[in-house]
Parts: C-alpha cells; structure tokens; sequence
C-alpha cells in the first residue's frame, strides 16, 4: 500500500469514527434531525422496508421506537475505484446491540456510503439490519 | 342437310390418338324415354344436352351439366370425352358405360340440375366404332396417377405426398372431362395407387383439396397404414356419418377438413369423436382441444360476405339489428399488429360503457390484419360503441410528464352484424364462467380462488373482464348463489379491477378475507363499501393505489379508516408494530433483481464456498479493489461455560484478519488491496456452505455504472459451525452483454467486506431447513366450525346421513376426514351399513 493510498484509508478511519458517533447520537436522542444526515435523494432501507428521499426517511425514523445503540465493530473502507466514486465516498461498516423501547437485546448491523456534500459528510445509502426482528 | 347428316364429322382427341369419326348414319336416337331395346356395346354413344340457351348467364354452365349428370349417374363408371359447348346444346361422346346410361334413361334421359332446372338430353347409339388407337379415359387417368406418383411433393410440411388437388384441371384431361367426385373415378385412381407397390410405399400423405368430393369411401384402400397427413379441405363433404366410417381405418398425424359443409353444421366438432384414434391433428388442432377451440371464426363465417357492415357510413342501420339473437363480429383493423390480445382489450374495454349490458367479447381472433371477435345480445352497448363512442378505439398514451393519460390516437372499427346464428355447441359466457367458478373453489378451505380468472380453462375463447364492474358483480352474484355463506376467502388478484360497489360486496357477508392484490384500484375511495363486511384479512398490495403511500403507517391508517376491523394488512400482522416487520430483500429497482441472481451475487456466494472454485473469484476484483473482514464472534457467548479449544482455533482463523477500528483506530494492516491481496486472504479463509433460503439481500444502489449490493444471512464452517455473516458489495460494472437474454453484466468489485458474527438463537434452529409454503400445512384446527365442515363434506361424499356420519367421523376417525373414509369404505364392503343410513 502507497503512502497516498495509506493516508486516504487513514481519513477515512477518522471520518467514520466521527460519524458514527454523530449518527447514533442522532438516532437514539434527536431523531428530528435525521433528515440532516441524508443528501435529498438518499436511499435507506430498514429491515428490507425502503424508503426514498430526505424526508421521507426522517418520518420513518419518528415512526420507530426509541432506541439505544451501542456499537462492537466499527469498519470503513473509502472507494478507491474511480468510475464509482467520482468524489470522495467512503462506506462506513458497523455493527453492534440495540434496544427499542421495552424489547430485548438485539443485534444490529449497519452500512452507510457517505460522501462529501457542502463541506459536510451525508449519507447516500444507509442499509440497516436487525439480526432478529422485533416482536 | 342429309348429305352433312352422313358425312363423318371427325372428333379431335389430341394427337397420340386416332379422331372419332362420327357420323349418324347407324345411329339410333333416343329422347324422352326410359328404355332401349338393345344396348350400344362398345361403339361411342352421343349426348347431347338441350339446354336451349337457359344456362347462358350462369357462372359455370358447363360444371352444372356435368354435376348433374354426374348426380344421376350415381357412381358408375362414365367419362365424356370432346364435351363441347353450344348455344343451345352442349355435345358430349362415352362409351363402354352402359350402367351409367341405363340410370340416365332410369330417369327419362332429363337431367335435374342443382337450380332446379329440368334439362332433356338426346342420346345417340353408335355415332362411331370404337378402334383400338381411340381415346381411352381410364387409361389416360391412370397414367396421369402414375404420373403424379413419380412427383410426390411437399405439402403442409411433408415431404412425399401425393398431389391429387384439383384432380380434373390436369392438363392431360384436355380432351376427357375427369372428377374424383364420380367415385368410380376415384376408386380408380386409388386402385391404380395401391397396385404400385414401390411408389405406394414411399407415399406419406394425401392431398384432395378442391376436388367437389363428397364420398371417401375409395380411401378404405389405405386403411391401417400410418400417414402423415391427409388433406381434404375445400370439398363437398357433409356427412360426418359417411366420413367417419369411410375414414374408420385411416390413420394420419395431421387431417386438414377446413372448408367442408360439415365444418359449418351444428354437431361440429363432436360429430368426428369416432375418429379421435386415427388422426392426432385436425386443422392444425390437436384433436383433443378441438372443441375447445372451435370456433366459428375458423369454419362457419365469411367475413368477406356473411352478415351486414355497419360503418361510419350506415350508422342508422343499425337498428334494425335491435332484436337480434345473431352473433355479430367486431373487426378492429391493424396491419402492424401492434395490439396483443391483452393490451387490445384493455383499450377497448375503456370504451364500453359500465352502466350498460354486459359485454363478452367471444372467439377472439387475429387475422387478415384485423383483430376479430364475436359478440351477442349486448345491442345496447353495441349501440352505444357505434353512436356515443363512433366506432373508434381510443388509445391511452402518457403523456410525456407521465402524469395523465390522454387519448389522441384512435383505431376506427367496424361491425357485421348478424353474422351467423347462435347454433348447438357455440359458446355461452354465462356457462363458461358457471365452469370456472366450479373449477376456482376448494371445498376443503373455503377459498374462492378467482386470481386472474381469465386465465381459466373454461373462459379461452370468452374474454371476462372483471375491471368492468357490472361483469365483477355477476360473476360475484353467480358465486355466492352457487357456495352461499361456504366461502370464507375470495382471492380476486390480477383482475385489472377498478372498484368494488357495495351491491357486489353484499353478497359475500360470509367473507373473513379478501384478496385485491395487483389490481386497478387508484384510491381507497373506490373501495369504502369494504366497510360493510367484517372482515379480518385484506391485501391491496401492487394497486395504484399503494404509490400514493411512501409510509407504511399512513397507508395502514388510511386503510383502517375503510376497514376498521382488520387484523391483517397484505400478509402483516396489523397487532405489530407497522413498518416495522422484516422483508426478506429490499431492491431500490426492480432491475436489481439480476444482479443478486444470475449476474452477480449467486455465482459469487456458491465459488466462494469451496476453495477449488473460490480461486476463479479472482475474476471480480482489480487492482483498486478493497476487501476488509470483521469478526466480532463472541466465543463465551456460544460456550458460557468453557471455550473449547478447537472453537477458538476456528474462530481465529477469522479474528486473525479482523478490522476493528473500535480496538485499533488507524488500522491499515487489515485492509487488503488489489487482486494479489485479496485472493492471497480470501484463500486462508475456511471452506463454508450458504444458507440460501434464509439469506437475506438489499440491493441499495443500480444503475448503469455500478451497484451496491448487501446480504445477511447463515453459513455452516466445515461441517458443524454455524456461524452468521454480512457481506457488502460496491461493484462496478466492467462490461455489459449481449449475449443471450442481453443485459448481462460483468461486474468488479470495487470494496467488499465481510462481517462474522454469532447466529441469534432463531437463526440456529432455522438454518438449512426449507420452508414449507404456509398453505400446505394442514392446520390443526379443531374448532367447532371446522367439525360441521368435516360432516357436511363426508355427508356429501358418502350420502350418510348426519347421526351415521357424526358415528363414522366422532367415534371411530377422531375427526381425521381420511381415516373417517377409509373406515366408511370399510364398513361398506363389509355390508355393515344399512340401507336406512343412506339418505
């Protein structure tokens, strides 16, 4: 790996970090904010359930029970392939336990791309997965 | 005027053979009379037939004349030879027919022809000796036979069959006038056939169109011989009786019939049941559908011809069809055939008017670049297609916005009315769907299955559109008069359904559940007379009417505010949280779905299983590539107590490669870069086994550039370490082809990574197992419903009466419906059940 390469994976690692914690945050105490984190025409799928777009994503947060996440890995990779990402785009791979509301401990895992818009890291696409559903 | 009358007038009969030197000097005349003393023996006779001019404006004199006579002759061996033509009388020579002329003079040498007209004829004895180097039609016919056995020809796709059509235009009959219909004629050419042993040998089929035939009783000389085709169409065949007994030996793949009198008779099909052993195909039908196929389209209708055009020319006469019983035809023009039969149906039920008669259209059909179809007793939607739409089809186009649909473009149409009569065996709509109403209902489970119901069996050749909500509430009425309150579940998916009234719906009160799914229905309005039935179960999945929602919450309130009792809402449970229920794959389009089959993920997940085949992954990845591994597998959480050895081992060949950047922030050892890397770590991975079934994809990204591509699921390492795993995909598209199916990708892999982690309990017990579709399993379900259903269908199978059934089904079956049979067929054959358990 080149020292060019090095210092790219090495952003990254610190941009994740970042967001990550920036994200769960929102998550768990302002989910009236989500939206925030999303450029308009993001893609977000929750448990196989998809929605499109800034807003819409905002309101199936609201809709959800509140939550406390708490993470166990945590992995980013920037997309080097230049026909894929023409800006700077990193995918973001985590995963770790949630509770929602009165429910058991879960496991949950999480994928966002998120790239560079204004200045601010938003996410693009933004996979999440429950490894058992919620009763 | 004696000297002509002794002078030998010579009679051509081309140039191999001597002329005819007739001359009247001998002869005898016979006229208006029924005998003669002594016979012409072999000398010629004269005929001539005073038809005195009558015959001059009809199309085809000369055929006349000699169908009559042929009539009359019935059957015996006669050949006119030199048949000329005249202003008044056609002359003819024949000899060697002395039974053919005894039936002549049977009938006082006057001929019956098929107008009506009674023609005399004169008949002059020994006009001429007969030498050897005269004419001689049998002998001419055979050669010509033998001719055409040396010719055999394709026809219809096989090769070496006899061309015997249009027999008597042969150009070596010039001066003989030759039929097959005379079947002394053609029983000699089918005996010359049969006498040719080598040629009859290689001969695979018949062709005898447009040879006026009536009788194929010659045709017995080929019985029990497999041919491949036997073609009789364009004939005069009218007996089905006679066919079917002429043809009782003769066996070919392909019978082609088309064009016969008896295509168009009321027994048609049915009438040929006697042969359905000897030919597979008739007209190209399989014999078996060929009454299911039938179609007046095909045999009874001239469209050139038969009934009355209606066009935007003669609107007004319509009318006079008001009262009519007739079939009518629609003929909608289009010489591209742009239209199928589902898109041209869908344009033009727009047109007919819901408020009117029920509209089947019947043996659709698409030929002579028209679509064509038949209908009945809906004159005032006819009335209505013909003066308030003008008989034009719009056609619905969206418009560039894709926001409205708009009609600019129109197909004209026309009609024949009154094309043929509704005979025996035509098709009746409100039968046909009676058939499939019988065949969509089960019993067992109260289901009425009416998903896509056109395409029933029983309602091929009637379209039955349900989007017309007079034709739905029929076809709803006839249900629930034949199952009554039996029917607890009504599936309607894929009926191109608009709405429900409430007329409909009160019928089916008896109803728990409901079925919509994939339909027409643009909003919930159209549905508020839901409200009136309880029920339980309702699925509106794949409507219009769904876009309208990007929620899951909102559109389960809004249906609710319809349907306020139900518990379940397109299969999820409503008691649950909404929104919240897992869904097996996500897909952001639906053009994802190759990329997780057949062009990416499937090969990926099953070469990576075994590290022979795992090798070949090298395909996917370049030299910008990134694959990272995260392990978070918790040993203590599978073994509490004490970890064993061989587990940590087994695990560690995963933690060795784990990425964390929670345990180590900056890590950039553990990412691994390029093909080289890549494979290098890959192979230093355990060979697994996926769980496909349980596996579970979002596709989250797909265009033409790249896709991105998650999955979760369950893999087994090594025999007996299950292990739960994610995989994530960035790829790239390299190359896009064009093979076969086209729109094949190859893909590279631009970032992977993958994801160990421990199976959830859940994930443990349903590993590798297939799951069984819901609806096979039979449900323990010992209510006291179900009871009475068990008694009423045992009641009706055996004809019990209800204490004999409760004993059979309570007391000795434990409510088990098979064993409760068995013991009934028992008890039966042993004579135990008297004749007062019987109703």
């Amino acid at each position: 790996m080149n020292a060019e390469i090095k210092a790219k994976v090495e952003a990254c690692c610190r941009t994740a970090e970042d967001f990550t914690r920036l994200y769960y945050a929102s998550f768990d105490n302002r989910r009236h904010q989500m939206g925030r984190l999303y450029i308009d025409t993001a893609t977000f799928s929750w448990n196989g359930n998809g929605a499109q777009g800034r807003e819409t994503i905002e309101r199936y947060f609201l809709e959800l029970p509140s939550s406390r996440h708490q993470l166990t890995t945590l992995d980013s990779q920037p997309i080097l392939d230049p026909a894929v990402g023409g800006q700077t785009t990193y995918i973001i791979l985590a995963s770790g336990t949630v509770k929602y509301a009165e429910q058991s401990l879960r496991t949950f895992q999480q994928s966002f791309v998120i790239t560079a818009e204004n200045d601010k890291w938003k996410i693009a696409s933004d996979c999440y997965r429950l490894q058992e559903p919620l009763n | 005027m004696d000297e002509t009358r002794w002078t030998p007038r010579l009679v051509n009969c081309g140039i191999e053979y001597q002329p005819i030197a007739v001359q009247y000097r001998n002869a005898r005349r016979f006229f208006n009379c029924r005998q003669y003393d002594s016979g012409p023996g072999l000398n010629w006779v004269e005929i001539v037939v005073h038809h005195e001019g009558t015959l001059n404006f009809t199309a085809n004199p000369k055929d006349l004349i000699l169908n009559a006579i042929y009539e009359a002759v019935e059957n015996e061996s006669f050949y006119p030879v030199n048949y000329q033509s005249g202003q008044v009388a056609d002359t003819f020579l024949v000899r060697a027919c002395k039974p053919a002329l005894d039936q002549l003079f049977k009938r006082s040498l006057t001929l019956r022809l098929i107008n009506g007209a009674m023609i005399p004829m004169a008949v002059w004895f020994n006009v001429a000796s007969h030498q050897r180097d005269h004419i001689s039609p049998p002998l001419i016919i055979s050669q010509v036979t033998d001719r055409l056995l040396n010719r055999l020809e394709n026809h219809r796709g096989v090769e070496n069959v006899l061309n015997l059509s249009k027999f008597s235009s042969h150009p070596a009959f010039k001066y003989i006038e030759v039929k097959l219909k005379n079947s002394f004629t053609f029983h000699l050419v089918c005996s010359t056939i049969h006498n040719n042993d080598d040629r009859r040998r290689t001969i695979k089929g018949f062709n005898l169109s447009q040879n006026e035939l009536t009788d194929l009783s010659p045709m017995r000389l080929f019985g029990d011989f497999d041919y491949e085709l036997l073609d009789i169409t364009g004939n005069s065949i009218q007996s089905s009786k006679r066919l079917c007994s002429d043809l009782e030996r003769v066996r070919a793949k392909h019978l082609y019939l088309a064009n016969n009198p008896l295509t168009k008779s009321n027994k048609f099909p049915d009438c040929l049941s006697p042969l359905i052993n000897n030919f597979k195909f008739v007209d190209g039908v399989p014999f078996d559908k060929l009454h299911k196929l039938y179609s007046p389209l095909n045999y009874e209708i001239d469209m050139e011809c038969d009934g009355v055009r209606i066009d935007w020319t003669n609107k007004s006469t319509l009318l006079k069809f008001k009262d009519s019983k007739y079939w009518h035809a629609f003929l909608i023009p289009d010489a591209d055939h742009k239209f199928n039969k589902e898109d041209l149906f869908n344009f033009f039920f727009v047109m007919v008017s819901p408020e009117l008669s029920e509209f089947y259209p019947c043996y659709y059909k698409f030929e002579y670049n028209q679509h064509r179809f038949l209908v009945r007793e809906c004159f005032d939607q006819i009335e209505h297609l013909v003066n308030n739409c003008n008989l034009e089809m719009k056609i619905p186009q969206i418009t560039s916005d894709e926001q409205e649909l708009t009609y600019q473009n129109s197909v004209p149409y026309y009609l024949r009315m009154n094309v043929t009569a509704m005979k025996q065996g035509h098709l009746q709509p409100k039968k046909c769907i009676e058939q499939a109403l019988q065949q969509r209902f089960a019993a067992t489970n109260r289901v009425l299955n009416l998903e896509d119901f056109q395409s029933s069996e029983q309602l091929e050749n009637v379209i039955v559109s349900l989007s017309s909500p007079r034709i739905l509430s029929t076809v709803l009425r006839m249900a629930s008069r034949k199952f009554l309150g039996n029917c607890i579940e009504l599936r309607l998916g894929n009926n191109k359904i608009l709405g429900l009234n409430l007329r409909t719906l009160s019928l089916l009160n008896g109803l728990l559940a409901l079925d919509l799914s994939m339909n027409w229905i643009y909003d919930l309005s159209m549905l508020t007379a839901l409200n009136e039935i309880p029920l339980r179960s309702l699925r509106l999945h794949g409507n219009p009417l769904c876009k309208k929602y990007v929620l899951p919450s909102e559109y389960i309130r809004d249906v609710k505010k319809v349907c306020p009792g139900l518990l379940r809402l397109d299969d999820v449970d409503l008691s649950t949280k909404p929104g919240l229920t897992p869904q097996k794959d996500f897909l952001c389009d639906t053009a994802g779905y190759e990329l997780v089959g057949e062009d990416f993920l499937c090969p990926y997940m099953q070469d990576f299983e075994l590290l022979d085949t795992r090798f070949d992954l090298r395909r996917f990845y370049s030299e910008e590539s990134i694959f990272t591994l995260t392990c978070s597998y918790d040993i203590r959480r599978a073994h509490p107590t004490k970890p064993t050895n061989e587990l940590c081992k087994r695990i560690n060949k995963y933690n060795y490669f784990s990425r964390n950047l929670l345990k180590n922030s900056m890590d950039t050892c553990r990412v691994h870069l390029g093909e080289h890397d890549i494979m290098q770590t890959l192979m230093q991975l355990p060979e697994v086994k996926h769980d496909y079934i349980s596996m579970q994809t979002d596709v989250m990204h797909h265009d033409e550039q790249g896709a991105m591509v998650y999955v979760t699921g369950v893999l087994l390492d090594g025999p007996d370490l299950l292990l739960a795993f994610s995989r994530q995909f960035v790829l790239r598209v390299k190359e896009t082809e064009c093979g076969i199916g086209g729109g094949g990708q190859v893909m590279i892999i631009a970032n992977e990574r993958l994801n160990i982690m421990n199976p959830t309990p859940k994930q443990e017990r349903d590993a590798f197992k297939v799951v069984k579709p819901r609806e096979l399993e039979p449900e323990p379900d010992d209510s006291l419903e179900v009871k009475e259903h068990k008694l009423h269908i045992l009641q009706e199978i055996t004809g019990l009466r209800p204490k004999w059934c409760t004993r059979i089904l309570q007391e000795e079956a434990d409510w088990d419906m098979r064993s409760a049979l068995k013991q009934f067929v028992k008890l039966d054959e042993q004579n135990k059940l008297p004749d007062e358990a019987f109703t």
